[in-house]
C-alpha cells in the first residue's frame, strides 16, 4: 500500500468475495458509494486510513486497499486527482457489448 | 476438433476442485493475497479496475457450439450478459465474483474447457492459425502440435513460476495468420520431403514496452526433438531470465542480453544432458492427437463452385471481404466480424453466443474458431450455405462485411476495465469504426490493420499494426500516440512512432489523413499499406498529419 | 520445524536440532544467487538445501531438476523458505526429496493443507515428472495389446464363429447416414457421443448391459479403426478377453482425393451392409 498522502484522500479497495469497488466510511464499514467515503485530511488522518486498509486486508474483507488522492479544498466534494481514479469511479464509459 | 478422453476430463475436473480448495483457503485467511494471486492468475482470475475478471482458455482458438452455448450461459448467469474475445483467441468475462469462480470452472469442465494458465508467469494458452486444418495454403495442420504443447505445458511443475509470462504461437501455412514472430517462441510447422512435420523455431519476439521480432533459433526440428528442445529453452530461461525488473523479464531480453548465439549454446548444452524419459511417448501421442482431430473432422467432399452473379450486392460484398479460400473445393471459410460499425471490438452477448452456436450447428458442422483479431471463423461451410449464413448473421448484428479492413480494429479493454491501462481504447475504436465504415463504403481502402492498446503493455498489438494507436496518460489526460508500418505476418515488423500524440477527439482526423496519404501515394490498388509506408517513409505521413492541419 | 516427504505423503514434526542440523551440514544455496547450478554440480556433498526466497520465484524447480539429473537418487535435495502447499507437488515432481517448513508456515496454512497438498492437485500430469504417473505413459507405455484384423479377415472369422459379436462403436449419426455392416450378431454402442464427441462414460457398462460377457468373442469396428482400438483397449482393461479390432473400419482410410469407402474398409471390400 502506498505511503499516506498528506492532503486530502479516501480509502478504497475491492471486496474480496465479489470484487466490488468499496470505500471506507465514517461508520467504520465499507460502502459501495463514494459519497459515503470518509475523507482524511492531512498526514495523521490519511495515515490512519492506511492502517484501516491494512487491517481490512489482514481480516480478508477487502483486497488491494489504497488511498485515492482527492482534489484539495475544504469541501466535501470527492473528486480524484488522478484520471485513473475518476474512471474507476465512473465505471465503464461505454455500453456493454453490441447492440444487436 | 480434438475431444477429451477420460484422462483429459479427469485432469480438468481435478484442477477445478483444486481451485475450489484454494478459494476456500483464501477466504479462510490461510492464503494471503500475495500468495493467492499467482494461483488465481494461473486459473485465469484477475482483479481489474472495477471487479474480478475471468479469462477462459480457448486452446488454439477452437470451439464447438456446445462450448459456446455454455459460455453464453456463464455470461448470463455469472456476468452481465456478455463476454469479450481477446487477442489470444480466449474469452474473458468482466464481472465474475470470486466466490462463483469455482462453480464457473466446474461448468467449463463439463464441456471440456478450463481457464488454466490464461494468466500468470507461466506458459499461456497456445495460439494458432484460425484457419488451421482448412486453409488452402497449409503445409501441416498446426493443431495437433498445439494440442501436444497444451498438454505438455498444463501444470508443468517446473515452469509455473517463470520470470514472466510465456507465449507460444504455432502456424503451418504459407501466410502467417498467427503472428508467430511476435511471440516468446513462435513455431512454423512445415512438411519435409517425406511429408513428415518439421518445425522452424523462432525465439524472443514480443510486444510490450520493448517490441521485438523473433529470431530464427533452429530450423526443421523433427517432432521427436521439438518437445525436449522446448523444455531446454524454458529451463535456461527459468534459471537465467531476469527477475529483478518485470519489464526486463521476458525471454526477448534474456536473448538480447545474452546474445542469440550464447543463448543457443546454453540451450544446446542443456539439451545434451536432458532427461528424455518424459518424451518417449511423444510420437505415439502426436499420432493419437492427429487421429483424434481426424475423427473429429467432418467429411468434406469436393463440390461445385458457386456462382454469385445472381445474388444481392450486400451478400457479394460480404463474400468478398469475409470469405477465405478453403482447401476443399466448394467449401468456404466464413469469417464473422465482431466489429460492427461503432461497436466494441470482440464483445458478444450471451444471446449472440447462443445464436452463433445455432448457426454453427446449421452451417459449420458445430465448430468455430476465435481469431487473434477478435473475430469468429466458421471453418466448415458449404459454399451453397453461405447466403443463408450471411442472412442469419445479419439478423443477430454480426453481418458486418469488413474483415481485414481498417474498421476491423483490434482493441484491448483499456481504461474502461483494465487496472493497468493508462487510457481508454474502446471509445477510440468506436469513433474510428464509425468514421472508417463511412469511408470504406465510399472507397476501396484495401486491407489495413489498425490496432489500439490502452497502455504500453500492448495487449491491443499496436506495434504489429499498419496503423497502431497507443493510449497514454499525459498530465492526467488521455493522449494517443500513432505508430505506422507495423505488420504481424511472415514479414513481421514493428511500427514506427509518427510524432507527438493526439487528444482523443483528434484521433479520427489524424487517421483519416494517414489513409488519404496512403491512397494518394500507393503504387496502384494492389500495394498494401505497409509496403507503401516502407517505400515512401514516414515524412509524407508526418507532413499530412502535422503540417497539413 | 516440520518435514514433508515421501512425495507429500508424510508430514512430521521435528525439534529444530535434528533434521535441521543434517540439512545445515550440506550445501546451502539460495534461489536468488547467480550461477547456482555450477555450485551444486561441483560439490560432492550428498545433501543440497535450496532456499526459496519467495513463492513467486520458480528457479528452484529447474535447479532441483538439474541436481537430481546430475547427482542421481542418492542425493537429498531439501527445499526451505517460502513455499506454498500448492507448490509441494511441483517440488517433488522436480526432484526435491523433502520440504522443511517453519512452525509458522504450517500453522498459517494449516496442517491439513500441507498433508493434502499433493493429493488436492491433479495427480497425473501429461509428461513424466519425478515419480508421478504420466498421462502420456498411461496412454502409450502401459497400453494393453489388442489383436487386429482387416475387415475381410474379420468377416471371415465372424462367419466361422457361432457366438462372436460385431460391436459397432461409431456414433448414432454414422449408423443412420453412412450405414451399418450386415451381420446377425451386431451391437451398436457409441464410443464417442454425437454430436460433440465426448467419450461415452458408460461405454463398458453398456457393453455388459447388451449381454456381452468377458468370454464373448468381440470384433470392434468404427469408421477407420481408431475409435474401435481405443474402445477395445478399454474393454481389455475391464477384463474382456477375446477382442479383435477391425483395423480398416467400415469406411476405411481416405484416398488421395480425400474420399473414404474406396481404398479399404468394410464397404470398399463389398462386404454386406445396410442403411436404415
Amino acid at each position: 500500500m502506498p505511503a499516506a498522502l498528506t492532503t486530502k484522500a479516501i480509502l478504497t479497495a475491492n471486496d474480496v468475495r465479489n470484487g466490488d469497488v468499496v470505500f471506507w466510511t465514517a461508520d467504520q464499514v465499507w460502502s459501495a458509494s463514494i459519497d459515503d467515503a470518509l475523507i482524511g485530511y492531512g498526514k495523521e488522518e490519511t495515515n490512519a486510513l492506511v492502517d484501516e486498509g491494512a487491517r481490512a486486508e489482514a481480516a480478508n474483507t477487502v483486497v488491494g486497499a489504497y488511498l485515492v488522492a482527492l482534489q484539495p479544498g475544504d469541501t466535501l466534494a470527492r473528486i480524484p486527482v488522478k484520471m485513473r481514479e475518476v474512471r474507476r469511479l465512473a465505471g465503464p464509459s461505454i455500453d456493454f457489448a453490441q447492440a444487436a | 476438433m480434438y475431444h477429451y478422453d477420460h484422462h483429459d476430463q479427469s485432469f480438468v475436473e481435478a484442477r477445478a476442485r483444486e481451485f475450489r480448495n484454494q478459494v476456500e483457503r483464501r477466504l479462510a485467511g490461510q492464503l494471503t493475497e500475495d500468495e493467492f494471486k499467482p494461483l488465481r492468475l494461473q486459473n485465469g482470475l484477475y482483479l481489474q479496475l472495477h471487479a474480478y475478471m475471468l479469462r477462459v482458455a480457448i486452446p488454439y482458438g477452437e470451439l464447438n457450439s456446445q462450448q459456446l452455448r455454455k459460455l453464453g450461459y456463464i455470461a448470463d448467469t455469472y456476468d452481465k450478459g456478455y463476454g469479450h474475445f481477446t487477442t489470444r483467441q480466449n474469452i474473458q468475462f468482466n464481472w465474475p465474483k470470486l466466490v462463483d469462480t469455482p462453480d464457473i470452472l466446474d461448468h467449463l469442465a463439463d464441456v471440456q474447457m478450463h481457464a488454466i494458465q490464461t494468466s500468470g508467469n507461466c506458459i499461456r494458452n497456445v495460439t494458432s492459425d484460425p484457419f488451421a486444418g482448412v486453409a488452402a495454403d497449409e503445409f501441416i495442420d498446426p493443431r495437433p502440435v498445439s494440442e501436444l504443447m497444451r498438454q505438455w505445458s498444463m501444470l508443468h511443475p517446473e515452469f509455473a513460476f517463470l520470470p514472466r509470462k510465456f507465449k507460444f504461437a504455432v502456424t503451418g501455412a504459407a501466410e502467417d495468420r498467427a503472428a508467430i514472430k511476435f511471440h516468446d517462441i513462435g513455431i512454423w510447422a512445415k512438411a519435409d520431403a517425406a511429408g513428415e512435420p518439421v518445425f522452424d523455431v523462432y525465439v524472443g519476439g514480443g510486444q510490450g514496452r520493448t517490441p521485438r521480432v523473433a529470431k530464427l533459433f533452429e530450423s526443421a526440428v523433427p517432432l521427436i526433438e521439438l518437445m525436449p528442445l522446448l523444455d531446454a529453452m524454458l529451463r535456461v530461461y527459468n534459471l537465467h531470465g531476469r527477475r529483478d525488473n518485470k519489464y526486463k523479464a521476458r525471454i526477448k531480453i534474456l536473448v538480447e542480453e545474452l546474445g542469440l548465439e550464447n543463448y543457443r549454446d546454453e540451450v544446446r548444452a542443456e539439451l545434451a544432458n536432458i532427461d528424455r524419459a518424459p518424451f518417449v511417448s511423444v510420437e505415439g501421442e502426436y499420432e493419437r492427437i492427429c487421429n483424434a482431430f481426424e475423427e473429429g473432422t467432418p467429411e468434406m467432399s469436393p463440390e461445385e463452385a458457386i456462382d454469385l452473379s445472381a445474388t444481392t450486392p450486400a451478400f457479394k460484398r460480404w463474400v468478398e471481404s469475409n470469405v477465405a479460400a478453403h482447401r476443399v473445393q466448394g467449401w468456404a471459410i466464413a469469417q464473422i466480424s465482431v466489429k460492427p460499425k461503432g461497436g466494441i471490438p470482440g464483445d458478444v452477448t450471451g444471446a449472440q453466443m447462443r445464436a452463433l452456436a445455432d448457426l454453427a450447428d446449421h452451417y459449420s458442422r458445430g465448430e468455430l474458431r476465435i481469431t487473434h483479431r477478435q473475430n469468429v471463423v466458421f471453418p466448415y461451410v458449404q459454399a451453397t450455405d453461405l447466403e443463408a449464413l450471411y442472412q442469419g448473421l445479419s439478423a443477430i448484428g454480426l453481418g458486418e462485411d469488413n474483415i481485414g479492413e481498417a474498421s476491423d480494429i483490434i482493441a484491448c479493454p483499456g481504461l474502461d476495465y483494465c487496472a493497468l491501462a493508462t487510457a481508454r481504447s474502446i471509445p477510440v475504436a468506436q469513433e474510428l469504426s464509425t468514421m472508417l465504415r463511412a469511408r470504406e463504403a465510399a472507397d476501396d481502402l484495401g486491407p489495413i490493420s489498425l490496432n489500439i492498446s490502452g497502455c504500453i503493455n500492448a495487449c491491443g498489438h499496436h506495434h504489429a499494426a499498419n496503423i497502431g494507436i497507443l493510449g497514454l496518460n499525459k498530465a492526467e489526460k488521455e493522449n494517443y500516440q500513432i505508430t505506422l508500418g507495423g505488420r504481424s505476418d511472415e514479414r513481421a515488423s514493428v511500427g514506427e512512432i509518427l510524432g507527438p500524440g493526439f487528444a482523443q477527439d483528434d484521433v479520427p482526423g489524424a487517421v483519416s489523413k494517414i489513409i488519404d496519404t496512403y491512397l494518394r501515394l500507393r503504387a496502384g490498388e494492389q500495394e498494401r499499406f505497409p509496403d507503401t509506408y516502407a517505400r515512401v517513409g514516414k515524412e509524407p505521413f508526418k507532413e499530412a498529419v502535422y503540417v497539413g492541419a | 520445524m516440520w518435514v514433508l516427504k515421501d512425495q507429500g505423503a508424510s508430514l512430521t514434526h521435528h525439534d529444530d536440532s535434528s533434521e535441521g542440523a543434517a540439512a545445515a551440514s550440506g550445501l546451502r544455496v539460495d534461489a536468488g544467487e547467480p550461477c547456482l547450478d555450477e555450485q551444486s554440480f561441483a560439490n560432492d556433498t550428498n545433501c543440497v538445501t535450496l532456499n526459496f526466497p519467495s513463492s513467486h520465484d520458480g528457479r528452484g524447480f529447474s535447479f532441483a531438476r538439474r541436481v537430481r539429473r546430475e547427482r542421481g537418487e542418492g542425493v537429498r535435495i531439501i527445499a526451505t523458505g517460502n513455499l506454498l502447499p500448492d507448490q509441494a507437488r511441483m517440488a517433488f515432481q522436480c526432484g526435491f526429496s523433502e520440504i522443511h517448513l517453519t512452525d509458522a508456515l504450517v500453522e498459517r496454512h494449516g496442517e491439513v493443507a500441507w498433508r493434502t497438498a499433493t493429493t488436492t492437485a491433479p495427480d497425473a500430469l501429461y509428461t513424466k515428472s519425478g515419480k508421478a504417473p504420466s498421462i502420456w505413459d498411461a496412454r502409450h507405455q502401459h497400453r494393453v495389446k489388442v489383436q487386429s484384423l482387416t475387415s475381410v479377415e474379420a468377416h471371415e472369422e465372424l462367419q466361422k464363429s457361432v457366438n462372436a459379436v460385431l460391436l459397432d462403436v461409431r456414433t448414432s449419426a454414422e449408423w443412420q447416414f453412412v450405414g451399418r455392416p450386415s451381420f446377425e450378431r451386431s451391437v451398436g454402442i457409441q464410443w464417442q457421443t454425437f454430436p460433440y464427441g465426448s467419450e461415452n462414460p458408460n461405454f463398458v457398462t453398456e457393453v455388459a448391459d447388451a449381454g456381452l460377457t468377458q468370454e464373448t468373442p468381440i470384433f470392434l469396428i468404427c469408421r477407420s479403426g481408431v475409435r474401435s482400438l481405443a474402445a477395445a483397449e478399454a474393454l481389455k482393461e475391464a477384463g474382456y478377453k477375446d477382442l479383435t479390432n477391425v483395423s480398416d473400419g467400415f469406411e476405411g482410410a481416405k484416398n488421395a482425393a480425400g474420399r473414404r469407402g474406396i481404398l479399404n474398409g468394410w464397404k470398399a471390400a463389398q462386404l454386406p451392409w445396410n442403411q436404415d
